[in-house]
């Protein structure tokens, strides 16, 4: 597990599942269909992403492509760090 | 815009169609290539819903379904519901529609209040097992297709003639309650709407209210008493998804909370699109403050909005505000739609002046008959013909409505009516909690959001976030607090009651109060607010 899935795991465990870490949530796993999150859950969630791994989430990103998985924000941290990265 | 009304059919209903479904069936067999639904893509002609009618009710005829049978339809907005809703309404039952993120638990809560005789629920459902429902008494379960019998249980209930639907809504009291709703009812507010709306066939609604409640519903029938189109998207947490599914479908009107308009707002870049078809707005569901009213209105500037109020007890609507008199009346909620009456009524029952402020009193035939087997609050609501709404108001001499407070508790957060009772007596069941107290606290996006003020029986023994998951496993999503503070004790009267105020000031600052010691709250919490809060006033 890469760092970035850790820590994503770790909100997704504190904020989402209220510190149950004994429910398992797949990569795959909607975070809309499964009823983990609503629409301040989404605004929370682009807080933490901003802060924990340093980039801007800007309006047009937040779609489900980027936000409604595990798998899915991990693609996402991972495309926008990289880009952070490159611009330096 | 005007093109499409001068091209559009306006359908003149006939006042001998005293049932909703035939009604739909007459724009199915009139509409029959038009396009009634467009959901994931794909588009479903009138023609299309006929058949998937059809389908479903030779289903629901062989699982044993009768006049005045009660059907839960446990499912999100799509076709599937729209069929279902129909064919159960074409078999002569009552549609009883249920929010896709009910829990299990409160769906066989509501089975056994109800004598409910079937249950539909979409295969997305995943929150459920099938024992869960096998010993509440329904002959038939559909998941998805699958039909599964199960031994009936006859509640002997008594139900009177002509209703169509019961919407379960969230009672003060903190037990739901089942609004009865007859084909009167919904035909009335419909056609009522429809007058002022002028929709005609060539409106599309982009529609993303659920379709289980009393605004939804109302979306969904005048679109299909005009034959119209209703664009579903039911993805209101990512606002890009509902703009580009707008753009897509043409729509030409969008009816929403404030909630949706200020996502929409927040949390997109809605100036940087077109919408060339679009000719209308409806805000509605409670109350819209002006601020964003006027950013509404600074995005759209050529298109009608109507600002419009109601309650589930009338079928949706009483009142809406013609576009034309924003300015004028910028506080009011609009006149009486045609065929409702409104009074103001002072405390001691005597009717109030122009401009006396009073609770909110409406009659017609957008009236519901009662509340599910509750009599006695039934007897409270209804009078003489009236419907006192629990809401203070004043009217002008002009005969139009200002809402200046709400005489009741009730939390209005994003599109759902909310009892704090409710939410507190899920706490109390919980060993550890003493005292719990909930209230609504002002959120940009919400409304209001649900905040809860705990104390433990011994301290030290939860947390918060402890909380939280326990609430979690008992409650809708929409009704789980967004905040629980523990403090040593709840802030009280000296004759013991909740100073409810106080609960409010807790809650905005999400910080000690002078009676909170140092056990309150995760930090993590008020971290996660504060950020998204910073978060907000960059967007704003």
């Amino acid at each position: 597990m890469t760092m970035i899935e850790t820590d994503l795991r770790q909100y997704l465990v504190n904020n989402l599942l209220f510190g149950r870490s004994d429910v398992s949530v797949g990569g795959d796993t909607s975070f809309l269909e499964s009823g983990l999150i609503d629409s301040t859950g989404v605004l929370e969630l682009v807080a933490f992403l901003e802060e924990k791994f340093h980039i801007k989430v800007e309006d047009e990103d937040l779609i489900p492509a980027n936000l409604d998985s595990v798998n899915a924000l991990i693609r996402f941290v991972e495309g926008k760090t990289t880009t952070s990265h490159s611009r330096r | 815009m005007q093109a499409a009304e001068e091209a559009g059919k306006i359908y003149e209903h006939t006042q001998d169609e005293s049932r909703v479904e035939c009604i739909i069936d007459r724009m199915m067999g009139a509409n029959s290539e038009k396009t009634a639904v467009i959901y994931k893509g794909r588009r479903w002609t009138y023609g299309d819903l006929r058949v998937r009618v059809d389908l479903q009710k030779a289903r629901l005829a062989d699982a044993g379904l009768f006049e005045k049978n009660r059907v839960i339809v446990w499912m999100e907005n799509s076709p599937e519901y729209v069929a279902a809703y129909l064919a159960i309404l074409e078999l002569g039952g009552i549609v009883v529609a249920l929010h896709p993120q009910t829990t299990a638990e409160e769906v066989k809560r509501i089975i056994r209040h109800l004598g409910a005789a079937g249950l539909i629920v979409s295969p997305a459902m995943k929150q459920w097992a099938l024992g869960d429902f096998e010993p509440t008494g329904l002959r038939f379960l559909f998941a998805g297709e699958d039909l599964h019998r199960m031994q009936y249980h006859n509640s002997g209930h008594v139900v009177p003639e002509g209703v169509a639907q019961i919407i379960y809504t969230s009672g003060s009291t903190g037990r739901p309650k089942g609004v009865v709703l007859t084909h009167r009812n919904l035909i009335a507010n419909t056609r009522s709407i429809l007058s002022y709306l002028q929709l005609t066939t060539d409106d599309s609604v982009m529609a993303v209210l659920p379709f289980v409640y009393a605004y939804g519903n109302s979306v969904m029938l005048t679109h299909l008493f005009a034959g119209g189109t209703l664009v579903i998207e039911n993805n209101m947490l990512y606002p890009h998804v509902v703009l580009d599914s707008m753009i897509k479908a043409g729509v030409t009107g969008l009816s929403g909370v404030s909630t949706t308009y200020a996502l929409l707002l927040n949390h997109s870049n809605l100036k940087s699109y077109a919408f060339p078809a679009l000719r209308y707005l409806t805000p509605a569901g409670g109350p819209m403050r002006l601020e964003l009213l006027s950013r509404i209105r600074a995005v759209f500037p050529d298109r009608r909005i109507f600002l419009m109020y109601g309650q589930t007890e009338a079928s949706a609507r009483l009142t809406f505000l013609p576009p034309d008199l924003l300015d004028l009346k910028n506080e009011s909620a609009g006149r009486a739609i045609p065929g409702v009456s409104l009074k103001i009524v002072k405390e001691g029952g005597e009717t109030a002046g122009p401009d006396e402020v009073g609770e909110v009193w409406a009659c017609g035939d957008n009236i519901m008959q009662g509340y599910w087997q509750d009599t006695e609050l039934t007897a409270d609501v209804l009078r003489d013909g009236w419907l006192r709404t629990g809401d203070l108001g004043r009217l002008d001499t002009d005969g139009y409505l200002t809402i200046v407070g709400r005489n009741n508790e009730m939390i209005k957060s994003g599109a759902y009516r909310i009892s704090p009772n409710e939410i507190e007596e899920v706490l109390l069941q919980h060993p550890d909690v003493q005292e719990a107290g909930v209230v609504g606290i002002d959120d940009p996006i919400l409304g209001q959001k649900i905040c809860a003020v705990v104390s433990l029986r011994t301290t030290g023994v939860l947390t918060n976030q402890d909380l939280m998951a326990y609430c979690a496993q008992r409650l809708v999503q929409y009704k789980r607090p967004k905040v629980i503070t523990i403090v040593p004790a709840l802030p009280k009267s000296p004759s013991g009651k909740i100073l409810r105020p106080r609960l409010r000031e807790i809650g905005s600052l999400n910080v000690p109060a002078p009676v909170v010691s140092e056990q309150v709250a995760n930090p993590h919490l008020a971290d996660i607010e504060e950020r998204r809060w910073s978060k907000l006033r960059r967007v704003v």
